[in-house]
């Protein structure tokens, strides 16, 4: 299941950013994910929760923005959105190709700073 | 008590698998080996096809092969009679090959010296897709016994490769498949992608099809 292997990509992402920062805990992550990007939200979110144990990350929420796929022809330049259907431009019937939709990103985080005594 | 900072980080977190997988591109690229690789259900002909393209292009070309199943290894064992270089990866539960699988089976080949590399997917027509090799070109394979509209049913595969290859026409009379409604279901699927139709077993359509495949075509139909 690669939502796991995804999932430990954005751990060690916010881990990165965060021990640089002093932080001492992250309380929330966001994350940008496409509708074509091949990874299912729930597979994800369980996977963060498995991965996030005993990093600053446990119990951290993950938030995932959806981004819908959109498809640009490649012959009028109109932008739609399909259903399930095959990409093809329902304005003049050219082919399209994928202009948002297979985004996987860490857009930001909420954290928590080093108290110090 | 703390109240939560905001960090803004807009970070694209690339897959584990894409990371290698760039890297064997490059390397490939760099060697000069021409990989091509091969998806489809299981039964497709996929094998059969392999072990066909792999005689003929024994006698002209440096040419070995990447074999994937969950278990055994009849493939390899298949492939290995047309006289070329073959590998069996056997994946145990892993329903699909990945990048980290395809390097460390080449890892000890001196599969530089190739011109040509072909790597047989594990038969699905689902998860591989989401799983780059480091291939130049991946072939995908439906025969006329599957079913006029399975290019609809899975769309994200025929999606992901480059070319398409209608396998088993000698069966289609047989199985009273209408291969122009195949065609145009790929088409609407992915417009514009190039479809091969032929029978390993007859050899229709061998040619064709190994004509494209040879390291000294273009590779005019590789993805974006």
């Amino acid at each position: 299941m690669h939502e796991l292997s995804i999932a430990t990509g954005i751990i060690d992402a916010v881990v990165a950013e965060a021990d640089a920062r002093g932080f001492a805990a992250v309380s929330a992550v966001h994350v940008r994910l496409g509708a074509w990007a091949g990874v299912d939200p729930e597979a994800l979110a369980f996977s963060f929760r498995i991965a996030t144990q005993g990093t600053m990350l446990e119990g951290a929420e993950l938030v995932v923005n959806d981004v819908a796929a959109s498809f640009i022809c490649d012959g009028c330049g109109r932008e739609h959105r399909p259903g399930n259907e095959a990409p093809v431009c329902p304005q003049c019937g050219a082919p399209t190709h994928l202009l948002h939709g297979r985004e996987l990103e860490l857009t930001s985080f909420e954290a928590i700073e080093q108290v110090l005594a | 008590m703390n109240e939560p900072r905001l960090v803004e980080v807009r970070r694209n977190i690339l897959k584990e698998n894409d990371h290698l997988a760039r890297e064997l591109r490059q390397r490939f690229r760099a060697a000069g080996v021409r990989v091509i690789s091969f998806v489809s259900s299981p039964g497709s002909g996929k094998t059969t096809l392999l072990e066909r393209l792999l005689t003929i292009f024994q006698h002209s070309h440096r040419v070995a092969a990447l074999v994937g199943d969950l278990a055994t290894e009849n493939d390899a064992h298949r492939l290995s009679r047309s006289g070329a270089l073959v590998k069996q990866i056997t994946t145990g539960t892993v329903c699909h090959l990945d990048a980290g699988m395809v390097e460390r089976a080449l890892q000890d080949w001196q599969w530089q010296e190739l011109e040509l590399l072909f790597i047989e997917n594990v038969g699905n027509l689902v998860c591989p897709s989401s799983f780059d090799l480091g291939e130049d070109l991946r072939v995908v394979l439906t025969s006329v016994t599957e079913g006029e509209d399975k290019p609809l049913k899975y769309p994200t595969i025929f999606n992901t490769s480059d070319v398409a290859v209608i396998s088993k026409i000698d069966l289609a009379l047989a199985v009273e498949a209408d291969i122009s409604n195949l065609r145009s279901n790929i088409l609407r699927v992915r417009p514009g992608m190039k479809i091969f139709e032929l029978s390993a077993k007859t050899g229709t359509g061998m040619e064709e099809l190994s004509r494209f495949l040879a390291p000294s075509a273009h590779a005019e139909a590789r993805a974006v």
